[in-house]
């Protein structure tokens, strides 16, 4: 049997998640015991993970009261803390993974005993540290990102060494509640004349970035699928005043016509699988729904930097929701989409962005189907996603590239290229010269603080919000990663690391030459004289 | 006799209940205590509506104390009064002539208001932030006391949070040399983690970062 502890300090959507990999290391071990360490706050949620043997509790609102009121002694937090921690300290365990990510947990893969650790670390000078390539890429790249382009279970999946299995039970379903909710859900489906009415789920609690779904938007939704034959609407709550004031409202509105479900943590997982769809912002409900395969279309407020949705289900939907007078257009029209009906739909094309999730051999990731398209942004998006599972080991995706060669304009394919090349260029320059500077220290230490300032540059240009810019960030992460004591191991070692890098850039420089001589003969622009970078 | 007491005595009112003098203090109405105290219970009705754990500084003879349970059992089905009370002999007394019926209040009898905060279960009651109800004539009386409760700032020194820490925290703490637990994480930090408590104590700095130094 393999002891296992995962650290899972992080948010209620991580905790909710962990339940792929949990599920996915279970079934690939099956002999293995799995324990999780969560702050209080999410304990309910990581109990309806399926195969979580124990939950070890931090009460953090209650340590941190304890240590900023100044009446309190500090030993009462501290007894707090240990205590929670005493069962897991006192383990042997075969492996602990750093599943949040976060400090708290860093410091504490040192402080358990285990013979394997999996993720970020901290060390003893206070490095963070990281166990592998994946890891690195999670603490140095991913953490940076504010739309992911890795499949988050799936690099977490990578992390610990197993596959991600899809078709498995990963979180409990209670089965009192489970016959009750189905009989309920029956009745519901009646109530328009069929068994095969498809009952859609409308969640009314607010996102955990607190955006709302609008009244009038509810409105809208609600009248086309109530006069709809095919759909019967169920609002769903979770006991918070303005969600009961909204279904009042609504109910007010719709001759109390509707049927709300108010839903606790425990009898969700029987409630949502009823569904045949869930439409709801990024909240707890929404993970849950998606980790069980319900059909969910997620509604996130479009911002400059969209953010990475919840529902990362294969066939789900992403509407980015820039004009809230349009979305409940989008909504239904992907409604239509996926049950072949035909509710009515007042604009038909809206300028939110919508995204359809879909999976590849390289896991699961966004695709832009309707809306206002920032062609620069998704080309960043894709191809990004694509170079840095090729840095991981993955072959290239040319289904990619010949999509994108075939599907994008030339223009936008050279304006892509134009703005990477310069990117590059910038790159390659200081990487060059750290690679010469390095050269020059071999010779004499005297060219060390040489070296050193080309390296900071290199390391400083990571900072970026770019696509090469995550490229740098995970070569940071590499030399944070070194470990040997003698000066010229540790050059060896980031030269290695500087022909990595240089090595990803001529990743990125081949794709640049794929796509940019292709568009040149379907556009017969004239860039020929503009070479891409070699590196 | 202690000097707390050394003007101590039981009158009776005009309606023949007990009333405690000290130091020529009356504790209570010397006419109709119980009607005293219903109106002091009226004057908390706000905060008693919205809490239903109660602090009281004063025991005197527990009329104000009455009349405050009996506000806070109409508007909440559980509550908690605690009673803090320096003297001793009126505990004593108030527990021989009349004491309480209603088991949800509770006296704490201490001159120590250190020992107090070093009572875990009397600061998990004080963490749900309970209603302090004052009780002026007592308060007068133990004014040192209760305003140092009030100001009460606890040690931050090792030595005193070694005497509260419990077996599992104590082999945390109990071979540091440090003075504070923000010098122990001083010395982790500028000397390197050098054992499995280190990491453990580092954890529990990242966890309470921007609450240190209290």
């Amino acid at each position: 049997m393999k002891n296992i502890l995962i650290f899972n300090l992080g948010s209620s959507y991580d905790v909710i998640t962990s339940s792929h990999l949990v599920n996915s290391y279970k079934h690939e071990y099956p002999q293995s015991h799995i324990e999780m360490v969560v702050y209080k706050e999410n304990q309910e949620l990581a109990q309806i993970i399926n195969n979580v043997a124990k939950i070890h509790v931090i009460d953090r609102e209650l340590i941190t009261k304890l240590s900023t009121n100044p009446l309190y002694s500090d030993a009462f937090a501290l007894n707090s803390f240990s205590e929670s921690l005493v069962d897991s300290r006192n383990t042997n365990w075969d492996n602990i993974i750093n599943y949040s990510n976060d400090n708290v947990s860093s410091y504490l893969m040192l402080a358990m005993n285990s013979i394997d650790r999996v993720g970020t670390y901290i060390n003893a000078q206070g490095i963070a540290k990281t166990t592998d390539k994946w890891s690195n890429y999670q603490n140095f790249v991913a953490s940076k990102m504010e739309r992911q382009v890795i499949d988050r279970a799936f690099l977490r999946c990578h992390m610990a060494k197993t596959p991600l299995y899809h078709d498995i039970e990963k979180l409990k379903i209670d089965s009192d509640y489970s016959v009750v909710a189905s009989q309920n859900f029956s009745k519901v489906r009646q109530m328009k004349g069929s068994p095969a009415t498809f009952v859609v789920g409308i969640s009314l609690e607010a996102s955990h970035d607190e955006f709302t779904i609008d009244m009038d938007t509810m409105i809208d939704l609600v009248e086309s699928i109530e006069d709809s034959s095919d759909y019967k609407a169920v609002l769903l709550l979770n006991g918070k005043n303005y969600q009961r004031k909204m279904a009042n409202d609504l109910n007010e509105r719709f001759n109390n016509s509707l049927i709300s479900i108010n839903v606790d943590t425990p009898a969700i997982t029987s409630v949502l699988p009823n569904l045949d769809a869930l439409i709801s912002t990024s909240n707890d409900m929404l993970a849950i729904a998606d980790t069980m395969e319900v059909k969910c279309i997620e509604i996130r407020e479009n911002k400059s930097n969209q953010r990475t949705p919840y529902a990362m289900n294969a066939e789900n939907y992403v509407i980015y929701q820039g004009d809230s007078q349009s979305v409940a257009s989008d909504i239904l029209l992907a409604l239509n989409e996926e049950f072949g009906t035909e509710l009515p739909i007042s604009i038909l094309n809206t300028d939110n962005p919508t995204f359809k999730i879909v999976e590849d051999d390289f896991g699961r990731f966004m695709t832009q189907i309707r809306g206002k398209l920032d062609i620069q942004k998704e080309l960043r998006y894709h191809m990004e996603r694509s170079i840095h599972l090729q840095t991981m080991g993955y072959e290239r995706n040319e289904d990619l590239i010949t999509h994108i060669r075939e599907n994008t304009e030339g223009a936008q394919i050279t304006e892509f290229v134009n703005n990477l090349k310069s990117e590059l260029t910038t790159t390659v320059k200081v990487l060059l010269a750290t690679l010469r500077s390095l050269k020059g220290v071999k010779s004499s230490k005297s060219n060390l603080n040489n070296f050193i300032s080309y390296l900071d540059t290199l390391i400083t240009a990571g900072r970026e919000d770019t696509f090469i810019g995550s490229l740098i960030r995970n070569f940071e992460g590499q030399i944070e990663n070194i470990e040997a004591n003698d000066i010229d191991t540790n050059m060896k070692m980031i030269e290695n690391h500087l022909f990595e890098l240089k090595n990803n850039c001529q990743y990125v420089t081949n794709m640049m030459t794929d796509l940019l001589s292709d568009s040149m003969t379907k556009e017969s622009t004239d860039i020929s004289q503009e070479k891409t970078l070699e590196v | 006799m202690d000097e707390r007491n050394s003007h101590y005595r039981l009158e009776s009112s005009r309606n023949g209940l007990t009333v405690p003098v000290i130091n020529d203090v009356y504790l209570h109405s010397i006419y109709n205590p119980v009607k005293e105290a219903e109106t002091f219970a009226k004057t908390h009705e706000n905060n008693l509506k919205v809490k239903n754990n109660i602090l009281i500084l004063g025991l005197g003879f527990g009329y104000h104390v009455e009349e405050v349970a009996k506000l806070v059992n109409s508007f909440h089905q559980d509550y908690n009064i605690i009673i803090l009370e320096p003297n001793k002999r009126l505990v004593e007394d108030f527990i021989n002539t009349r004491n309480f019926e209603d088991k949800r209040i509770k006296i704490i009898n201490t001159d120590s208001v250190k020992e107090l905060f070093n009572s875990w279960e009397f600061v998990q009651f004080l963490m749900t932030k309970p209603c302090i109800v004052k009780h002026d004539s007592s308060f007068i009386i133990e004014k040192d006391f209760y305003s140092k409760f009030l100001s009460y700032q606890a040690s931050t020194d090792m030595y005193h949070i070694r005497s509260l820490a419990n077996e599992h925290s104590k082999e945390l703490v109990a071979e540091v040399e440090e003075v504070s637990m923000s010098s122990l994480f001083d010395r982790i930090q500028s000397n390197g983690i050098q054992s499995r408590n280190d990491y453990f104590l580092m954890a529990y700095k990242n966890l309470t970062q921007n609450t240190q130094g209290k």
